[in-house]
Parts: C-alpha cells; sequence; structure tokens
C-alpha cells in the first residue's frame, strides 16, 4: 500500500498579480509622492518534500506565515503548484471552520447538508448519515432551528461532525478545534483515532501543543517555507519551542 | 471546454443544492418571501403605465401586457448578471479552502434567477387567460428564447463574477451598461412603434439579443408571430458564443481565484 499523501519538491511561489488590489488612488498618490506600496505575497512554499502513509497523524508546527495553510491549500487541490508533485490519494476532505459554510438563516438541517455536499458527499449519503450526523454533535435539541441561534461552540460540532463522517482517506484540520469544550474535544479525538484506524491520514494544523502530543506522534515543522524538522512530535515541539525562544530574543 | 461541462454535470447534485440555498436566503426574513418575485414586476409595468400612458399619451390599450412581455425576460437578465458579479466573493471562505466546482457558485446564481423567471412566467400566463389572449402554436417559441437567454446569461456570469473578484469596479460597470441597454432594448417601447417604423432602424435594433428575448416574448404572445430568423440567428450565435467564451476564460483564470480572493 503507498503513501495516502505524497509531496515532492513542491514549490509554491505567489507570482503576484500585479493588478490585482492596485486602486487608481493608490497609483495617483504613488505617481505624485513617487512611493509604491507593493503587496505582499502570501507566505509561499519552497520545495517541501514528505510522505504521510495511511492512518499516519502528522501535525504541522510553525510561526505564522509559514506556509502552513498554503500547504494544505495545495494537498486539498485549491491551490495550484509551482513546481514538483503533490498526491493525495482518495476522498481528501478539510475540516472548515464552524462559520465557513453555515448560513445563519438556515436551520442546522439545512446547512449540514449542504455543507456535506460541499465537501463532496451526493445528496443521499448526506440524507443517510444526518442522524449519525445529529448524534456525535449531540445536537437533536436545536437541529431544526436556525444556526444563528446557535453557540459558535454549537455549530463548531456539527461542522466537525459533517466532516468526520465524510470517511475521509486524508483529513485536514487547519486550526479549528480551539472552540469546542473539553467534552467533544474528546470525542473529536476518539473519532480521530477510529478514522486513523480504517487507514484514514490526518493532517493537524494548529498552535496549541498540548492538542498536538494529544493527536499525532509525528509533527512537521515549518519555517519560511521550508521543512525545519519532521520525526517524533516530542522532539519537534521542543525544537519548535527553542526556534520561538529565540525569535523572541531577536525582538 | 468538455472538462467543465462533464465536471459540472458530475456536481450537478451540489449545484441544485447551491441553487435552493440561493432561493431560500434570497427573501429570507421576509414576510412576503416569494410572493416578492410576483409583485416586482406587477408593480413596475403598473408604474410603468401610468408614466407612458398620462404623461407621454400612449395610446395604445393593450400597453401594459406588452410592457409585461418584454419585462419578464428582461428581470432575468438584469438581476443574474450583477448579482453574478460578487458569487465569489460572497463564497470567499469556500473558494479558499475547499475543492469544489466554483462554476456552481455564479450558476446557482443564474439558475436561482431562473426559477424567479419562470415564476414570472406563470403570472403572465395567468394574466394572459384572464384577459384573455388566445394560446396559438408561438407560445411554443417561448421556451427556445428562454433557453438561448439563459445560456448567455450563464456564460457571461462566469466571466464576471471572474473579473469581480479581481477588481469589484466590475459590478459598478455591469450595473451602468445594463442600465444603458434598457433604453436600447424594446423593454419600455415596442419595435411596432411610430418612432422605429423606420424598417432600417427596426432591422439593426434587432441585432441585440436581448432585444430578441423581448421583442421575440411580445410577438409571440401577442402578434402570434415569429421574428426574422436572422435575428433569431445573430442572436442564437451571440448566446452560444457568449457561453462558449465564458467556459473558456473561466477555465483560463479559475486557478487564480483562491490566490486574490
Amino acid at each position: 500500500m503507498g503513501a495516502a499523501i505524497q509531496v515532492r519538491e513542491l514549490v509554491k511561489r505567489y507570482r503576484g498579480l500585479p493588478h490585482v488590489g492596485r486602486t487608481l488612488k493608490s497609483a495617483v498618490i504613488g505617481r505624485l509622492t513617487g512611493t509604491y506600496m507593493a503587496q505582499t505575497p502570501p507566505s509561499a512554499i519552497e520545495g517541501v518534500s514528505f510522505e504521510v502513509n495511511p492512518g499516519e497523524a502528522v501535525a504541522i508546527i510553525g510561526p505564522n506565515g509559514s506556509g502552513k495553510t498554503t500547504l494544505l491549500g495545495l494537498i486539498s487541490g485549491v491551490l495550484v503548484p509551482t513546481s514538483g508533485e503533490v498526491f493525495a490519494r482518495g476522498r481528501v476532505c478539510v475540516l472548515l471552520e464552524a462559520a465557513v459554510a453555515f448560513h445563519p438563516d438556515l436551520s442546522g438541517h439545512e446547512n449540514v447538508l449542504l455543507q456535506g455536499m460541499i465537501l463532496g458527499m451526493t445528496r443521499r449519503e448526506a440524507r443517510s448519515r444526518m442522524d449519525d450526523i445529529v448524534a456525535f454533535a449531540q445536537a437533536e435539541a436545536y437541529i431544526d432551528h436556525p444556526v444563528r441561534t446557535l453557540s459558535l461552540g454549537q455549530r463548531a460540532r456539527l461542522g466537525f461532525s459533517v466532516a468526520a463522517h465524510m470517511s475521509p482517506d486524508v483529513f485536514l484540520i487547519d486550526e479549528v478545534l480551539a472552540v469546542v469544550d473539553e467534552e467533544f474535544h474528546h470525542a473529536c479525538y476518539q473519532r480521530l483515532q477510529e478514522l486513523r484506524r480504517n487507514g484514514c491520514a490526518i493532517l493537524f494544523v494548529s498552535h496549541i501543543m498540548a492538542q498536538v502530543r494529544e493527536v499525532c506522534e509525528r509533527a512537521i515543522l515549518m519555517d519560511g517555507g521550508q521543512v525545519l524538522a519532521d520525526g517524533p512530535a516530542d522532539k519537534v515541539i521542543e525544537r519548535y519551542e527553542r526556534l520561538a525562544a529565540a525569535h523572541q530574543l531577536h525582538h | 471546454m468538455p472538462g467543465i461541462l462533464a465536471e459540472t454535470w458530475r456536481a450537478r447534485e451540489l449545484l441544485l443544492a447551491l441553487t435552493e440555498h440561493e432561493i431560500k436566503t434570497r427573501y429570507r426574513r421576509s414576510f412576503l418571501g416569494l410572493l416578492w418575485s410576483l409583485l416586482t414586476p406587477l408593480y413596475q409595468v403598473l408604474v410603468m403605465t401610468i408614466v407612458v400612458r398620462l404623461l407621454w399619451k400612449q395610446p395604445d390599450p393593450n400597453y401594459s401586457v406588452k410592457l409585461l412581455c418584454g419585462l419578464v425576460p428582461w428581470a432575468f437578465f438584469a438581476t443574474a448578471l450583477p448579482t453574478s458579479c460578487s458569487a465569489m466573493l460572497r463564497a470567499r471562505e469556500l473558494v479558499k479552502r475547499v475543492r469544489i466546482p466554483r462554476q456552481a457558485l455564479p450558476f446557482s446564481v443564474v439558475l436561482s434567477c431562473a426559477f424567479h423567471f419562470l415564476m414570472s412566467m406563470a403570472v403572465l400566463l395567468v394574466i394572459l387567460l384572464l384577459i384573455p389572449v388566445a394560446f396559438g402554436p408561438a407560445f411554443l417559441f417561448l421556451p427556445v428564447l428562454m433557453l438561448m437567454e439563459l445560456l448567455m446569461v450563464a456564460g457571461l456570469s462566469l466571466v464576471v463574477s471572474v473579473m469581480h473578484t479581481f477588481y469589484t469596479d466590475v459590478e459598478y460597470i455591469i450595473t451602468n451598461l445594463i442600465w444603458a441597454l434598457y433604453f436600447l432594448t424594446p423593454v419600455i417601447w415596442h419595435v411596432g412603434e411610430p418612432w422605429v417604423r423606420d424598417p432600417h432602424k427596426q432591422y439593426l435594433v434587432m441585432f441585440n439579443p436581448m432585444a430578441v428575448f423581448c421583442e421575440g416574448f411580445r410577438r409571440a404572445i401577442i402578434d402570434k408571430q415569429m421574428l426574422d430568423p436572422v435575428h433569431l440567428l445573430a442572436a442564437a450565435a451571440v448566446s452560444i458564443a457568449c457561453f462558449l467564451f465564458g467556459l473558456w476564460y473561466f477555465r483560463r483564470h479559475e486557478w487564480q481565484l483562491p490566490e486574490v480572493i
């Protein structure tokens, strides 16, 4: 059985679409004052390679702007690489922030259906898994209420529950488990372990090291679009903390 | 080019779900809800009839019906296009984070407007029954015109939704162009009127595809006639060209969307 995620010599440079974000006003002022504020491109990826096996959970850690989210975007296929290869096998599922796909005036039920289909379920699949999704999120009491009446945590529960019932082969999580309570956290971790036993590979981006330790045995440290370290989570986290301390001294 | 159509077909369930979502949320929190898409054209007809009959002394007793016939296909065009401009920006997080067939976003706006188009067609038919106007075989021509217009608007919606993401000026430009086109298109006037009686002028006016749709509706319903086949072919050619260009343009620029949005 091959790797679930393969990333080889991956490069993503934002060529910068120079026309976007420029206004007539800034062009005129720039001409008059001789200054032109160039747009800083989002952080890029410079030659990243790694593999993730089915059933493995890997954390991606690193300071803000180190390219973590860009990397997830490339793996999910939203972004197109500049060069190199990226391959994810099977159904790739992104865990969305709770607020993203939920429309405030539609009911939880309608939103779950829509979000399931956005993530790639057919309508039939979404319908048939509805009961499981609602039960897992413990949302029976408020599933027919408009989503605007739900708390952030309740929305996050529903969001996680939809994604976790996708039976994904690759599961990408980008800093979204911060708002749910202790009890649901536990349920989430159990669900993630269950997915892993079924061969699902997990990439987990987080700044909360306790979460990272709990979910993943392996971590990848990124900085400036490159991989600084890749190995056992404890060691990589240690390295990251040294890096963060050095950064602080620097400032 | 066939790739994007096949992709859209595979995502048809999502497209329909997004369309349903558009329709449901358009009149959210409004008491009259869907009735608005029936009341708005009637209200516009009422106001325009008063203005044109009383102020401009329009003598035609059938003016209101003729106006409504032109207004129905026009309203579809004039709401679908500006609304689809912001289709990507309104779903910013989705475009940025999830790999979905992104053409489904402007297409769902167009389809939701097409749904309102059908609703106002229903109102039009009820009114025609009340007047009454005889139904003839020329009515079979209406779905053909609607399909042509749908194709044109769908293609244009792809172009404007991408361009608007780069420059939000596009929505203002589109709105202003549509305003000018409103007067160039036989909506509040029609081709038989004295000041367009010059056959040469009439001939030229009809090379605007919107003129074919609006005047085509009017002719099929009231005069039970077809348009000059030359004009029909021209409109069909423009519709197909808009659709194909839209697909090509979208495929070419789509990858930039998550980077700039």
